[in-house]
């Protein structure tokens, strides 16, 4: 070591930061290095301490007639450390002992668990609190964050008291908490926080984490407290101009509360509709309910006994309408359940998984109570601030809400999660899609230019979506997450232009790649009148829509054939299209951005555009089509020319995919020989012979592959070696050159069963320590394809594995794709 | 655009100014300057280690810009270095003094992570040789510290 090391451990600040990355046990060893070191290892052993359960009477209580310290568990019970390792009991009262010197430290603190199976097994301890009287520990008086996770054995009153005591106590000696999290099954146990935060001014408190049964009042009363500490003022605006809600004083950023159950916000809707006075607002910019339910209208609503329809439309009974008006200065909105983040990739897509997770609320799927627009408006009005919405799975809003809601809030939006939502459809989704740059040059500006620009979309579940969905790939450049899961969205209309998402960096994507050269039109064009995108056809005038039968097969896209780049070309949403040029609804401005037509060419013969196909196009199927034919073998020649289509798509697919480098997590789905609307469609394979190799700038950022709802081939020996080459050893020569050694080709050696894991360089060697950004395979079929047997494809992946020690490869082996039901897929 | 960085012993680095702003202290310091075609003067940073931490944000340009994340844990972990970085932090670790006057948090990081990966595993008196630190308790002190936190240190 150099002396510029001891130069650099001897600045406190970057010892701080070392000493961040060390575990506890190291620390404490760092603690006997020198003063300095102990001073610093010690301020950062202690920033975090976690209580386990078991243990919490211990460190924060005492016997009522003893004053040693007790062990309050029983002697079966281990305990654990702050790590969460098992102690032995003779060790603990040390514990004890030194967690109460150099409790002052400590800023984030766990009491308990907030995992169900922790509250399960805290049940079973018996009077565990029995004879014991709070005693929190005078010096810990510098949370910032607490975790309070204790469960209380309600039958037993003392019990309750000493939770009541701890909690209280804890608040009250920490008026510094930032960050408070209250988990708790128990149902008393909300008043006891709530008494204790009404009594505690908490000034700094940012974020509140709630999961309790809050029970009938109790998101009433929560509301009503947070109420009382939130200030507002009126800002002095413009002559003319309404004035504005904006905080002062307590002010709680987040407010997230879980599994409230439903009694609550019934409650909540009958209190706010029989109110006399304005509903009190709420100085909460973010606000998240999880597992949020729908049924609650359908039991309060109840029927007008004159069977008055009217009477069922009024939008004050819903929640969605009195929460908005009691959080005026609301930047996220999330009523949603927390599904997504339940579900794991598996062989199970995420849209069965939705409905077998929310079937009891789908039998609503068709009803939605309020008259259109009503609530969007409401909504518009007391929450004009919203950059983040979620209102995923939701059945209240009409489409005429969602253009409402997207048309205001598309300005400033920055997330929208609108998982499976059926009633928003393309046309609403396209509001947030910016007119084309051609567009917008020609006219020498436009107010999307001042747009925040949309970050998030999940749009997933939706399949009727799928018209929209190329939009935002041709026109949001500021897209870093995208979802779209089960939404099918055809290959040519991703195509004839570049990608602009390219800081994407989490992409989720169901492509149908088609196997022949189907006629297809732009969907959307600029409607200069509406300043909107409109879907051709939707106006009983255009007559710009051309239907051809499903039989015409034309030619190759020339745009392709001329290339071989991806079909891309430069945007030709201009007048001097003729295609394009469409009279706008009014009369003096013409729409000047309707999309480049990706498939609009001269009528060839179909041998001739088989037989000229160039670019990224393997000739030998294009070739064996031409031979076939002339060989009297039409079907064949037919099935091969599908295949050669199908396999130029994919390739032009993979080249605008590999132009995102920032991708860190990419989920393909599709499935090969998929029937729909009359056509034979295709999905990507991922094999080389299908473009994998574009996707070799995907290096630089790319984590996790998910394929588990894609029909691809990546079992193949080319592929799993091109994924070693070029997705995890790109950088280690060594590898490198071991492999180029052993193989002089892409081709490996047969590898036997008995070795198929013989790591490259040969026993003795040592292995390069790696830490590889790809970190993870997941869903990648091992049950064989056409050119791989199954048996193959398992010793492929096992090789893949043994080459790659840092790989999670997550193998598929269920052979067929789970179906959704019927129905799925719209007709568009 | 490109800009001059000066080293502290006088040697001229012409950078691109996306790579130069990886340093919060460049940018902020072309932000006070303005449009300029002016010199930025390091006198912290010699030109070998100048030119290991150009290097190091030329690899990172595309990296996005790291928001810090909310969380309740303020510690980080140590196990996830990149296999570049990693070779990059075994030459000279003056680099993190550069990274720290520097402002480039991401290199800060992985330096100190090293340094972290080093001190795993190490008892006291192989840390001190490994980092030349003098020990600075009285044996009694030692004693008692040893005594105290022996409970921590067992695993």
């Amino acid at each position: 070591m150099t002396s510029s090391n001891s130069e650099a451990i001897a600045i406190p600040e970057i010892l701080q930061n070392v000493f961040l990355h060390l575990d506890r046990p190291s620390l404490h060893v760092c603690a006997r290095v020198s003063r300095l070191w102990r001073s610093w290892s010690l301020h950062v052993a202690w920033l975090v301490y976690s209580i386990p359960r078991q243990d919490a009477a211990d460190f924060l209580a005492q016997r009522c007639v003893e004053t040693n310290i007790i062990n309050g568990a029983s002697e079966k019970d281990q305990g654990t450390d702050s790590e969460g390792c098992p102690l032995t009991q003779s060790k603990k009262p040390s514990i004890v002992r030194e967690f109460k010197k150099q409790c002052y430290r400590i800023q984030s603190l766990t009491v308990g668990s907030d995992s169900h199976s922790e509250m399960a097994l805290w049940s079973d301890c018996n009077n565990v609190f029995s004879n014991l009287a709070c005693a929190l520990p005078t010096s810990l008086i510098n949370l910032i964050h607490l975790r309070f996770g204790l469960c209380c054995l309600a039958h037993a009153p003392t019990d309750l008291t000493i939770f009541s005591d701890i909690i209280t106590g804890l608040i009250s000696q920490n008026p510094n908490l930032q960050h408070l999290v209250f988990f708790s099954h128990q149902q008393p146990s909300y008043r006891v926080l709530f008494t204790a935060l009404r009594n505690n001014p908490l000034q700094q408190l940012r974020r509140l984490d709630l999961c309790c049964d809050l029970n009938i009042n109790g998101f009433s009363h929560l509301l009503d407290l947070l109420a009382m500490r939130s200030k507002f003022e009126h800002l002095e605006q413009d002559h003319g101009r309404a004035s504005e809600l904006t905080t002062a004083g307590w002010d709680l950023e987040e407010l997230i509360i879980r599994s409230s159950g439903s009694s609550s916000f019934e409650q909540f809707v009958w209190d706010s509709r029989n109110s006399t006075t304005p509903p009190r607002p709420v100085a909460v910019q973010k606000l998240t309910l999880f597992d949020f339910c729908l049924a609650v209208y359908v039991d309060e609503q109840g029927e007008d006994e004159d069977g008055d329809e009217s009477e069922r439309l009024q939008i004050n009974w819903s929640v969605l309408y009195h929460l908005c008006r009691r959080f005026p200065v609301l930047k996220r909105l999330q009523l949603s359940s927390d599904i997504p983040i339940d579900y794991k990739p598996s062989s199970v897509n995420f849209e069965n998984y939705i409905y077998d997770s929310l079937r009891d609320l789908d039998e609503f799927e068709s009803d939605v109570f309020w008259h259109p627009e009503q609530l969007a408006m409401a909504m518009i009005k007391a929450c004009p601030k919203l950059t983040e919405i979620d209102l995923s799975h939701h059945r209240e809003l009409h489409p005429e809400d969602w253009d409402l809601l997207l048309q205001h809030y598309a300005s400033q939006l920055e997330s929208l999660s609108a998982w499976s939502v059926d009633q928003l459809r393309p046309q609403e989704l396209v509001r947030l899609v910016p007119p084309s740059p051609m567009f917008i040059g020609q006219f020498g500006g436009h107010p999307s230019q001042k747009w925040i620009g949309l970050q998030e979309l999940d749009i997933s579940a939706n399949s009727s979506i799928a018209p929209a969905i190329h939009m935002f790939f041709k026109f949001v450049p500021t897209l870093r997450h995208f979802k779209a899961l089960g939404v099918p969205v055809k290959a040519h209309q991703l195509l004839g232009f570049d990608w602009v998402c390219t800081s994407v960096e989490t992409l989720a994507v169901n492509i149908l790649i088609p196997t022949q050269a189907w006629p297809e039109r732009e969907i959307w064009r600029w409607d200069v009148a509406k300043d909107r995108w409109r879907m051709i056809g939707d106006d009983e005038d255009d007559h710009e829509y051309v239907y051809l039968g499903m039989d015409t097969e034309l030619p190759f896209p020339q745009i392709l054939q001329e290339s071989g780049n991806g079909g891309r070309q430069e945007d030709s949403s201009s007048d001097s299209d003729s295609n394009s040029d469409v009279a706008s609804d009014t009369d003096s401005e013409t729409d000047s951005s309707s999309d480049s037509d990706t498939s609009e060419s001269e009528s060839e013969s179909d041998t001739d555009s088989s037989s000229d196909s160039e670019g990224n196009s393997d000739e030998s199927p294009a070739s064996t089509s031409a031979e076939l034919e002339s060989k009297g073998a039409p079907n064949e020649a037919k099935s091969m020319k599908r295949l050669t289509h199908s396999m130029q798509i994919q390739t032009a697919i993979c080249q605008q995919l590999g132009r995102l480098t920032r991708l860190k997590e990419l989920t393909l789905e599709g499935r090969e020989e998929y029937r729909y609307d009359n056509r034979e469609w295709d999905c990507l394979h991922l094999t080389l012979k299908t473009g994998l190799d574009y996707l070799r700038p995907l290096q630089a950022n790319l984590q996790k592959l998910v394929v588990f709802q894609l029909d691809e081939e990546l079992c193949g020996q080319e592929e799993v070696e091109w994924i070693a080459q070029n997705w995890v050893h790109q950088d280690n020569r060594v590898w490198q050159d071991a492999f180029e050694a052993r193989s002089g080709s892409s081709l490996m050696p047969p590898r036997s069963m008995d070795n198929p894991a013989a790591t490259l360089g040969g026993e003795g060697t040592t292995p390069v320590l790696l830490c590889p950004q790809f970190r993870e395979l997941c869903g990648v079929s091992v049950c064989g394809k056409q050119q791989v047997s199954a048996l193959e494809a398992n010793m492929n992946v096992a090789w893949l594995e043994a080459q790659c020690p840092h790989l999670t490869v997550e193998k598929d082996v269920t052979g067929n794709r789970e179906v959704f039901f019927s129905g799925q897929y719209q007709d568009y | 655009m490109t800009v001059i960085l000066v080293s502290s012993d006088n040697q001229d680095f012409k950078v691109d100014k996306e790579v130069a702003e990886r340093s919060i202290l460049i940018k902020n310091m072309l932000e006070d300057v303005g449009e300029s075609d002016s010199p930025i003067p390091l006198p912290n940073v010699t030109a070998a280690v100048l030119t290991k931490v150009i290097e190091y944000c030329e690899h990172h340009r595309n990296d996005p810009v790291q928001v810090p994340e909310e969380t309740d844990d303020p510690r980080k972990r140590s196990n996830d270095i990149e296999e570049w970085d990693m070779k990059f932090m075994q030459v000279d670790h003056e680099i993190i003094l550069a990274a720290n006057y520097l402002d480039i948090k991401p290199l800060l990081d992985v330096g100190c992570k090293t340094v972290a990966n080093i001190i795993k595993g190490k008892t006291p008196e192989e840390i001190r040789k490994a980092f030349n630190i003098v020990n600075d308790f009285t044996p009694e002190e030692e004693a008692q510290i040893k005594k105290e936190n022996e409970w921590a240190e067992d695993r």
